[in-house]
């Protein structure tokens, strides 16, 4: 699929620059030109670094939501509010914020005693939280049906159910383990920033969420996981195209 | 059949005895009874017999939960726990207790509603929960273990989002001044030793599921928005502690502590608590330091943060970090709780040389927590080291002991208020090692059996907080007259109420309260100025009513009474007002099931009106007025000779007691002379069957 | 003039409940910031100074707003005085939150009902004068409205911030002033001071009061 540009991620039909992101050859990525400069703006300071970043495959999201674990009181009202204010029912494990498995223990877990984070440690309740990837993002390109989009108003990246077939290979694909699994629908979901006024950051009562515009934080967070990336060989044909060898 | 929401939809029940577990429907067979305490007393009143005792494998012990647990609902983290008494004297009689942390919410989450266990296993065993996967395991390797290591171990096992609710050392010892706690701070006291008759070490809880919300999410999102808009600090204050730019009021009383220049001082960084002003929803965790609140401005440098039960905003337990401790006891430098469980070593001693400024009375609550939330010991609302004190310092220790273990004891560390001292006696109390330790562990009714100490001899003391059958006052008529009273007659425990005190306290001018005191019970006389109390009056008995049917609907529905319920708020444009319709809302929204205020309010009558069914039926007697709903005698006295319904007395009258229990028999329905439901109060709540069953053993009046 | 918009609850099932409640917005948007800086008045720049103190718990005097709009140069101050006075006026009618305070002397301070109550605002203008002056006001407002006496000591935390001999001095010179012998005092079982107005509460009552206020709750947790 060398040539094909015609993948369009974004679930809008939003105007030329806009709209058509998909996986795109250098060849056609450099015809559509003006497309550059939204990546290259954003990319600006990564450039300047010297950093080699890919080109943008997929839009880079608009806002991301960031916690502060020192602030976190371990009430859990975000993850109610994301899932009763979303889906009606009140739901830990499916929350798209997770704070459940870091509040006893911290991210190393059960094995780290009174000697970590969390309730039995030292306090700290580490909010585990979706970075909103920029190229490559996992979830996105492990899935088989381009299920996970990006979506208005944020440019959030968004399981779009119509299309998930239930499979999980985007739970195994996240380094931070961040998509859930509804057991009810039979669908992954992950977190689609509320639209751009996220439910949790408004539910918890000690402001230790914030809503931002978004950076990238992909290389700051420790992954909790060594994901299992399983691209299909035409993801990785496309691949290819960019990332030469 | 309809499908309601709330409900998690079963009811487990597991047999130690075989080992095997099986489940009911919930609504079918509870729906009238909600959940919690009503499910506890369902249970307790179908099937466990009169004459049945505590520690007997027939007793049972219910684990219940309601439709809010678990929820996004404010204030919905705690569980009820309903047993045959252990402490209650002379005759052990039903009472409940409840504990917060995470367990009520998980426990939804695997999908139940409640946990009964019946019968007693032959070895120790711990019971896992996992969703559907219920199995009871052998405990052996845990038992002798504390609460901490326990729960880590079946963390281990069952992974770090588990809770787990376990006993240590003392209920295993089946001593009756014993809890089960879970969340490290949470806990339920009197509970423990009845698990640990059973063998039960610990029940651990992992659920996946979810709590479906009946009604429209939408309605409901704006609900609990509405429902949080309208809380003020712990124990639902709802003025802050001192003057804050915002505020119309203050008062030194109050837990609303959160201010500039307060800051959890040892979060790293700090971190300011601000002036939480109250329509900010998202500074509520700001408002209240219970650490701050109990030992002073000095508690500030040690918080770390707040922290608490699921759902809930408010964090009323204090997570402390001291360094110092860790080298002087050899004890962690981390510890968290809140009231009573935070004071548990403190309240042991008669002073402090440096007063509330000093280290020392962190110190001591440090090594308080740390061995009372590992042993598992119980203080019974403070009882236990109300009684130590006045036992020693009057002689009756030294008296009762023999010459060896008292010499076992450090008293003069005791006297210096030096905390290691604790070392000394909770381990002790925890093992049932020595008549000290033997006697403490009984509860105060039967240690002073044990001791031929006259109760009256309790009764009379001013500063014990003794109030009848082994339990002391909990609000009583130290701060609300005759409604406080009437609550501390009803049960057979400390009462655990706070709906009345809650509004007493909340930090409102006089005026303002009996301004909202007169919408919510019909009268502004329904509330005095403390110390300046005025005659009995039917809208005191209607409060009276309200604040005994309002605690059992939130222990039943799964709501805190610490902050419940919510009829004054911090809203000037409000007028201060709270809603008195937040449960019925919430209800309905939540389960689909639509009851009003006062049909809601029924429900919550039919629950209260089954404890005292079981009352009379365990206590073989109907005459409640003149056995039961006792008061002790320092309530009728004044040390300094004030006459009641003079200003600086909270002295009772006896003839206007006398009116005040006609008057709530009268609002309840109940018989004058026995105190008891008649046959008739009986139907009206629903409970036709009880009256016959209580008929036939000549329980009814009349 | 309200903060945020009340909206009307949804119909049906609590209608059937007899109440309308009301939601309300979302609060993100109603924390204090730039919001409450703009207030529902025009954006006027005094109104922004008097805003701005009054989130930071602060009154703001007519001198200190002048020499705020003329960015700290003082010659400009003077020609100003009139067009400030002016101005000043003109908001006072034209926003509901701006209101005004004159202390005892003469001078006017300003403030925003948006973040800062009336009760607020006239404890501030009273820190400004005479302590006695203060401490009696409010011990005789407490003794009256709630009815408690008052720690001595809570002088000595925000917003008064007077030292404990500052309190202690003048505690002691009000005893001997006629205007406040109202003002009485009692100390609790903890040797702990409070003071009363007898004009509201009797000896035995504030002394029981004080007592219940510094041991009596504590003693009931």
């Amino acid at each position: 699929m060398g040539s094909g540009c015609e993948r369009d991620r974004s679930s809008s039909s939003a105007s030329g620059l806009a709209g058509a992101v998909g996986l795109c050859s250098r060849r056609q990525f450099l015809k559509v030109g003006g497309l550059s400069v939204i990546g290259m703006s954003a990319l600006g300071p990564l450039l300047a670094r010297g950093a080699v970043k890919p080109l943008i495959i997929m839009e880079q999201a608009q806002g991301i939501v960031i916690g502060d674990p020192t602030k976190c009181v371990g009430c859990r009202r975000c993850e109610l509010a994301c899932t009763e204010f979303n889906d009606g029912k009140a739901a830990p494990t499916l929350a798209r914020i997770k704070v459940d498995r870091n509040l006893n223990f911290g991210p190393k877990g059960v094995f780290a005693g009174q000697r970590g984070q969390g309730n039995w440690g030292n306090g700290l309740v580490v909010q585990d939280l979706c970075k909103q990837c920029p190229h490559p993002v996992p979830c996105a390109d492990a899935c088989p049906n381009d299920a996970i989009v990006v979506a208005p108003p944020v440019k959030a990246r968004v399981v779009d159910p119509d299309k998930c077939t239930g499979c999980k290979m985007c739970l195994r694909a996240c380094p931070w383990e961040m998509i859930s699994f509804d057991q009810d629908s039979g669908k992954a979901t992950k977190c689609n920033l509320c639209g751009g006024k996220p439910k949790c950051v408004e539910a918890c009562p000690a402001q230790s969420l914030t809503y931002l515009p978004w950076r990238d934080l992909t290389d700051k967070v420790p992954v909790r996981t060594a994901p299992l990336a399983v691209l299909s060989p035409e993801k990785s044909a496309a691949c290819q195209e960019c990332h030469k060898r | 059949m309809k499908t309601y929401g709330g409900w998690a939809g079963k009811v487990l029940r597991v047999d130690l005895s075989t080992g095997r577990s099986r489940t009911e429907e919930t609504v079918d067979k509870y729906k009238d009874y909600l959940g919690g305490t009503g499910i506890g007393y369902k249970v307790m009143w179908d099937e466990v017999p009169a004459g049945t005792k505590p520690h007997d494998p027939g007793n049972k012990i219910i684990f219940a939960v309601g439709p809010l647990a678990g929820t996004g609902a404010p204030c919905n983290g705690r569980i009820a726990i309903t047993t045959l008494w252990p402490t209650c004297a002379p005759k052990p009689l039903v009472a409940t207790g409840h504990m917060g942390g995470h367990f009520a919410a998980e426990l939804k989450y695997a999908g139940y509603d409640a946990i009964v266990i019946e019968g007693k296993a032959d070895h120790p065993v711990w019971l896992s929960v996992a969703d559907g996967k219920v199995e009871v395991k052998d405990g052996r390797h845990l038992w002798g273990e504390g609460i901490r290591r326990t729960t880590a171990a079946i963390s281990q096992i069952m992974g770090p989002e588990a809770v787990v609710a376990a006993i240590g050392p003392a209920g295993e010892n089946l001593v009756p001044m014993s809890n089960v706690m879970n969340s490290i701070s949470h806990s339920a006291g009197g509970a423990g030793s009845v698990m640990g008759s059973k063998n039960l070490k610990a029940i651990g809880v992992r659920g996946t599921g979810s709590v479906r919300i009946g009604g429209n999410k939408d309605e409901w999102e704006k609900l609990v928005k509405y429902h949080l808009s309208l809380l003020g600090a712990n124990n639902q204050h709802v003025v802050p502690n001192a003057p804050q730019p915002w505020a119309e009021f203050w008062s030194p009383g109050t837990r609303w502590v959160g201010s500039k220049g307060r800051a959890w001082g040892a979060a790293a960084p700090p971190i300011e608590t601000g002036t939480c002003e109250p329509h900010n929803l998202n500074r509520i965790a700001y408002r209240t330091n219970n650490a701050a609140f109990y030992l002073g401005n000095a508690a500030w440098q040690y918080t770390v943060r707040g922290n608490g039960c699921t759902s809930c905003p408010i964090r009323c337990h204090t997570m402390v970090k001291m360094p110092a401790v860790a080298s002087k006891y050899g004890i962690s430098e981390m510890g968290q709780n809140t009231c009573m469980g935070l004071l548990f070593g403190w309240v042991f001693f008669k002073s402090f040389p440096a007063g509330l400024d000093g280290r020392a009375n962190m110190e001591t609550c440090m090594v308080g927590m740390h061995l009372a939330d590992d042993l598992g010991i119980w203080c019974n609302y403070g009882q236990l080291q109300r009684d130590f004190q006045k036992l020693y310092y009057e002689g009756h220790i030294k008296a009762k002991l023999g010459e060896k273990e008292f010499k076992s004891y450090s008293w003069d560390k005791y006297e210096k208020s030096d905390p290691s001292f604790l070392f000394e006696l909770l381990p002790r109390i925890a093992a049932k090692e020595g008549e000290l330790a033997c006697a403490l562990g009984l509860g105060t009714g039967y240690l002073l059996e044990r001791w031929s100490i006259p109760e009256a001899e309790w009764g009379k003391d001013h500063d014990l907080a003794y109030w009848k059958m082994g339990h002391p006052k909990h609000h009583s008529c130290e701060e609300v007259g005759q409604c406080g009273t009437l609550i501390n007659l009803m049960y057979n425990r400390d009462p655990q109420c706070h709906s009345h005190v809650n509004f007493i306290r909340n930090g409102l001018p006089l005026q303002v309260q009996k301004k909202l005191a007169a919408e919510i019970w019909g009268a502004p006389d329904a509330v005095d100025a403390i110390g300046a109390y005025t005659p009995m009056h039917p809208s005191k008995a209607r409060m009276a009513k309200w604040s005994v049917l309002r605690k059992e609907l939130h222990d039943s529905l799964s709501l805190c009474n610490w902050m419940g319920p919510w009829v004054a708020s911090p809203l000037k444009e409000r007028g201060y007002r709270g809603d008195d319709s937040l449960e019925s809302m919430l209800y309905s929204v939540a389960t689909g099931d639509k009851l009003d205020r006062q049909e809601l309010d029924r429900v919550a009558e039919r629950i209260f009106v089954l404890h005292r069914a079981l009352t009379i039926r365990d206590m073989g007697t109907k005459e409640m007025r003149a056995r039961h709903d006792l008061i002790p005698e320092w309530a009728f006295e004044d040390e300094s000779g004030k006459a009641p319904f003079t200003k600086g007395t909270t002295r009772m009258d006896r003839k206007d007691v006398e009116t005040a229990k006609d008057m709530f028999y009268d609002e309840l329905g109940w018989d004058r002379a026995t105190g008891a439901p008649t046959a008739e109060a009986y139907r009206k709540a629903g409970m036709g069957d009880v009256a016959i069953e209580l008929g036939r053993r000549n329980l009814l009046p009349g | 003039m309200k903060l945020f918009a009340l909206k009307a609850g949804s119909p049906g099932l609590l209608r059937r409940a007899g109440r309308e409640y009301k939601g309300l917005v979302g609060s993100m948007k109603e924390t204090s910031g730039t919001d409450a800086l703009e207030g529902p008045g025009p954006v006027d720049e005094a109104a922004a100074i008097i805003r701005r103190a009054s989130e930071a718990g602060l009154l703001i005097s007519e001198a200190e707003i002048r020499r705020a709009l003329a960015g700290g140069q003082p010659g400009a101050e003077a020609d100003r005085e009139a067009d400030v006075r002016t101005r000043l006026l003109t908001l006072l009618g034209e926003c509901d939150d701006l209101r005004e305070v004159v202390a005892d002397n003469g001078e006017r301070s300003y403030y925003s009902s948006l973040s800062m109550s009336e009760a607020y605002a006239a404890l501030l203008l009273r820190r400004q004068g005479d302590p006695a002056r203060l401490i009696a006001e409010i011990v005789r407002q407490d003794s009256e409205v709630y009815p408690r006496p008052v720690p001595l000591d809570m002088f000595t935390h925000p917003p008064f911030d007077f030292t404990l001999e500052e309190v202690v001095q003048t505690a002691a010179g009000m005893a001997a002033r006629e205007e406040y012998s109202d003002i009485e005092e009692t100390r609790t079982s903890t040797a702990r001071l409070f003071l009363y107005s007898t004009l509201y509460l009797e000896p035995a009552y504030a002394s029981m009061l004080a007592e219940w206020l510094d041991v009596g709750q504590s003693n009931n947790p």
